[in-house]
């Protein structure tokens, strides 16, 4: 019969249960609860009737244990704000009579908290907040993803982004952005611009708007009339010396002119740094194309709307679209996700979390120095705090006056942790290389405000409750009599105090080198990837990066011969060592890919090969020192009209050719060119990037052959290679003066660059873990040497009863030994946890080194044993006459 | 009747809401019979603890009924008013009417 009906929430039941004290009505409560939870739950619903129950059970244990709360919280005759004002004046005195204590106190967590609100401020700049975009909580990122391809930008169709905006109705707006990066002519200077072709919403859903001039129209999207274009402020006053008269004015992007209609706010460079706008404007052929998805596509919900209902509409969408097209739709799906979420840097989150837990571990053991610190001063003030017991002061009052303490440390350790925070925070700003700094959303309005102050302030409350507790209840349990007439012998306190202090140092040890372990890690990693070995000889080589305007190099003879004049161009420059082209170099941002089929193998059009693709002039492999393994380079003898070759790299070989030899077997590149060609040689691997391309199969085809109109160029100095930058310009200019080079650098200075995040968020993490072990030596040699000085007495006892130096000091150090050991294991358990979160956050780049935890773990052991040999050195020196007498 | 005990405000409410709800007085009712006619949320705690009073006052009387499966198993606490009670009411009422008398301008209700 009980159990007909819905039943009122169990906790909420037990919480009524136990507030009403008197017996009698017990029974007749709860009753009357049920009975009116019933009648309730039928008429309101049983959500209603839930909150409802929950409502009266708090409000009877208010009524309840309300009086014992509000004896806590002041003194009897006193408002609370009196009572809490008191105390504070009592706290302020009594840390002002040791001053060195109330330092070391305020030193500890102004680092701990200091660190939190650091990495707090990124959490929110960065992953809470990162898009400062009026209702951004109403835009969604439509992708068409597959399996393939989880990346959510950059995946729509033209015609399935035409489809969705005729036909989604659910969207109020909805917009389509695409890369359209330009060399640029016609302003200050030459230069390569990342672009971006949009639809006319793109700005109002954004929030952007125009400074002078407009923005883009539906009329400029009309193929014919799209040559207009809106600028970026920064391009503005980079390139145009902020001069007003630009808007109306022309220029030349890749050869073709373009007339600036406006130039958008400052601060509005949507998606990652885009610097200048163009319509998109579709051809007729280009509307219906379905296989080609690279468009990133934003749509808003109506206010009220939700993602649920979009995504339903969306998907019946998208079958439609299936039966127009299978190949565009084949694997994919469409999916509508959270703009912030979506357009967010992969791993950005994890690694953002990361940082936070790597903070709270700092404040943890700062928490439990303070801690340490508090229990050996209320055994100082034992007798204080036994005769303010004896004259009347409750449990309660005593334990609220030494939390009152504890806040009021932690909150004038707020000041202090701000500027710490603050510093951390600026030098974090100016380590973060300027390239960088556009493709992180949020990264600009990094700054301490008043949500990082009001964090700071409430994460010093719960820290001041978490150090504060324990010795403040510790302290309170003191024995009357035997502290008034002797505190240093009484045993029972003493006892308890010792085990909370044993607590400290395994607490200590087991946060501590989880954080050693996930720092060193990543220290390791970044090391690994900056100077470990590439599978190129990256030292004295530089680069240049040329794009050819498809106006002026139309044919793939012009391609072709443009790079043959640059080639002799740039052999005739002093100084030059080697020199070659290739489309894509390592440590670029970008990569190219063909499918490949190879003569013999049926194709496979769910699972196709695809394969990294370049297309390189003879010498290149030389100039970068790839090594040929087997067969022979591309030469100058591989002509357009000569037969047709290629060669693979040897993860291609292992991976689709290893029924055979590779050599003289032949591969297909891409769909459009229907020509054989034979494997001529084969390639040692490389990494073009550490962070998703190490070690992949790669086709490369000579550029007389595969000519593209994507050039980078690289050559290898006799000397310094930075000295060739202005005479190599000089030479690419001679070649033509309308393709400007860009990202010219070293390659050293390339791998640098590409590998700065991964630095980055190992000195974040080395700093995190040196705070760590400094924090955490200082914290176990001060709760060891308090032991010691605790157990003098018992210490004196031995001695007098025969035991030697050596024997105390062995007796010492076994105990230490063993809360180390204890306090390691826990350790690695957690640090294990935690480097395998860390793996799966870093895409697999920290690899879980055994030899590196056991290094640390060693290490740790050592400085453990180092801090508690100090006190224990002293213990066994003690002078067991000198302390009986005391 | 001047032995009459003194009723408190709530006390008063609490026994002419007893009385209102005649047979079917238990604490449910009597709670919502406050709550209806003089527009006041009583606290549980309150009402319990009125309760208490009256019955410790002996101006009111109260007994268990059965255990019924819509209170889990629990039995309702039924309440009566005694004739002490009932007195205890007229006294109240009447001090308020004498107290009352000749100040009809000032307490009528204004239209």
């Amino acid at each position: 019969m009980i159990g007909r009906g819905p039943q009122p929430p169990r906790l909420a039941r037990w919480l009524a249960h136990s507030a009403v004290r008197d017996e009698r009505w017990r029974d007749v409560t709860l009753g009357d609860l049920g009975e009116e939870f019933a009648s309730l739950s039928a008429t309101s619903g049983r959500f209603r009737a839930r909150a409802w129950y929950w409502r009266q059970a708090i409000a009877i244990a208010a009524g309840t244990f309300g009086a014992g709360i509000s004896a806590f919280l002041r003194s009897p005759g006193d408002g609370f704000m009196t009572t809490w004002f008191h105390d504070a004046r009592i706290a302020v005195r009594s840390l002002r009579q040791r001053p060195l204590v109330a330092l070391i106190v305020l030193a500890t967590l102004a680092l701990g908290l200091g660190a939190n609100a650091a990495t707090f401020n990124m959490v929110d700049a960065l992953m809470l907040r990162p898009f400062p975009i009026p209702d951004v909580d109403r835009l969604v990122v439509i992708s068409e993803n597959s399996q393939a391809d989880p990346y959510p930008k950059e995946t729509v169709s033209n015609a399935a982004f035409l489809d969705f905006q005729r036909d989604a109705t659910g969207f109020p707006r909805i917009a389509a952005m695409g890369w359209w990066d330009v060399n640029m002519a016609g302003a200050d200077h030459p230069e390569r611009v990342g672009g971006q072709r949009v639809t006319p919403q793109f700005f109002s859903m954004l929030g952007g708007s125009a400074q002078a001039g407009r923005l883009l129209q539906d009329s400029d999207m009309v193929a014919g009339n799209d040559k207009q274009i809106v600028i970026s402020d920064g391009l503005w006053h980079r390139s145009f010396g902020a001069r007003r008269d630009v808007v109306g004015s022309q220029l030349l992007l890749d050869g073709v002119p373009h007339q600036i209609v406006g130039i958008a706010s400052p601060g509005f460079t949507y998606p990652d740094g885009t610097e200048l706008w163009g319509p998109l404007a579709l051809s007729q052929k280009d509307a219906a194309d379905r296989t080609d998805h690279y468009l990133t596509v934003v749509a808003e919900l109506p206010p009220g709307g939700t993602l649920d209902a979009a995504q339903s509409q969306l998907a019946s969408l998208y079958e439609r679209q299936r039966a127009i097209s299978a190949e565009g739709t084949r694997g994919r799906q469409v999916i509508a996700r959270p703009f912030s979420a979506a357009m967010i840097d992969i791993g950005m989150p994890q690694i953002l979390w990361l940082w936070q837990a790597a903070a709270v571990f700092v404040l943890l053991i700062a928490c439990t120095n303070v801690a340490s610190l508090l229990i050996a001063r209320a055994a100082e003030r034992q007798h204080e705090l036994a005769v303010r017991l004896a004259i009347g002061a409750g449990r309660a009052q005593i334990v609220r006056q030494l939390l009152i303490e504890s806040l009021v440390m932690a909150l004038a350790a707020v000041p202090l942790a701000l500027a710490v925070a603050f510093a951390a925070v600026q030098s974090l700003k100016s380590a973060m290389p300027p390239q960088l700094v556009k493709f992180v959303a949020g990264w600009t309005h990094l700054g301490i405000d008043t949500r990082v102050v009001l964090f700071t302030i409430a994460a010093a409350v719960a820290t001041s409750i978490v150090f504060g507790l324990l010795p403040a209840v510790q302290a309170s349990r003191t024995q009357l009599t035997a502290a008034i007439t002797d505190g240093s012998r009484s045993m029972s306190a003493g006892r308890a105090r010792s085990r909370l202090r044993r607590g400290l140092v395994i607490a200590e040890i087991a946060l501590a080198l989880p954080l050693l372990v996930v720092s060193a890690l990543s220290a390791v990693g970044a090391q690994r990837f900056a100077s470990g070995p590439q599978g190129y000889e990256p030292e004295g080589v530089i680069r240049f990066r040329l794009q050819l305007p498809e106006a002026q190099y139309q044919t793939p003879a012009a391609r072709a011969n443009y790079v043959e004049r640059l080639l002799e161009a740039g052999s005739a420059v002093p100084g030059v060592e080697q020199i070659g082209t290739s489309t894509i170099v390592p440590a670029l941002s970008s990569n190219s890919s063909r499918r490949i089929a190879i003569d013999g193998v049926a194709e496979n059009p769910d699972a196709p090969i695809i394969a990294s693709f370049r297309s390189i002039s003879a010498h290149y492999l030389e100039t970068l020192r790839i090594p040929v393994t087997s067969g022979r380079a591309i030469t100058s003898a591989d002509l357009a009209d000569t037969q047709r070759v290629a060669l693979v790299s040897e993860s291609f070989a292992r991976q689709y050719l290893s029924d055979g030899p590779p050599l003289g077997r032949r591969i297909r590149i891409g769909t459009t060119d229907q020509t054989w060609a034979t494997i001529v040689g084969v390639t040692g691997d490389v990494i073009d990037d550490w962070f998703a391309n190490r070690h992949s199969p790669t086709v490369f085809a000579p550029v007389s052959q595969v000519p593209s109109a994507t050039v980078t160029l690289v050559a290898r100095a006799k000397g310094d290679p930075a000295a060739l930058t202005d005479p190599l310009r000089a030479a690419i200019a001679s070649v033509d003066r309308s393709v400007p080079p860009y990202q010219v650098m070293t390659m050293t200075d390339a791998l640098h660059e590409r590998t700065t995040g991964l630095r980055f968020i190992a000195s974040l993490m080395a700093a995190f873990g040196i705070v760590a072990l400094v924090l955490a030596a200082f914290g176990i040699y001060g709760v060891m040497s308090h032991f010691v000085v605790a157990r003098r007495h018992e210490m004196g006892v031995r001695m007098a009863l025969g035991a030697t130096s050596s024997q105390i000091l062995k007796l010492t150090l076994k105990q230490a030994g063993w809360l180390t050991g204890i306090g390691l294991s826990l350790g690695l358990a957690i640090a294990i946890g935690l480097a395998r979160l860390m793996e799966s956050a870093l895409f697999g780049i920290v690899a879980l080194q055994p030899s590196l935890v056991a290094t640390i773990t060693l290490t740790l052991a050592v400085v453990g044993f180092l801090a508690s040999a100090l006190p224990a050195r002293h213990a066994a020196r003690v002078n067991a006459a000198g302390l009986l007498r005391r | 009747m001047p032995d009459a005990p003194y009723l408190g405000e709530l006390e008063h409410l609490v026994l002419l809401a007893i009385l209102r709800c005649g047979d079917d007085a238990y604490t449910v009712p009597i709670r919502r019979m406050l709550a209806e006619k003089s527009g006041r949320e009583i606290a549980r705690g309150a009402l319990y603890t009125s309760l208490d009073r009256l019955e410790a006052k002996g101006l009111v009387r109260s007994w268990l009924g059965d255990p019924t499966a819509v209170r889990g198993g629990r039995a309702r606490r039924y309440f009566a008013v005694t004739e002490v009670g009932v007195d205890a009411i007229r006294a109240a009422r009447a001090a308020m009417t004498t107290m009352a008398a000749g100040l009809e301008t000032v307490l009528e209700p204004r239209r």
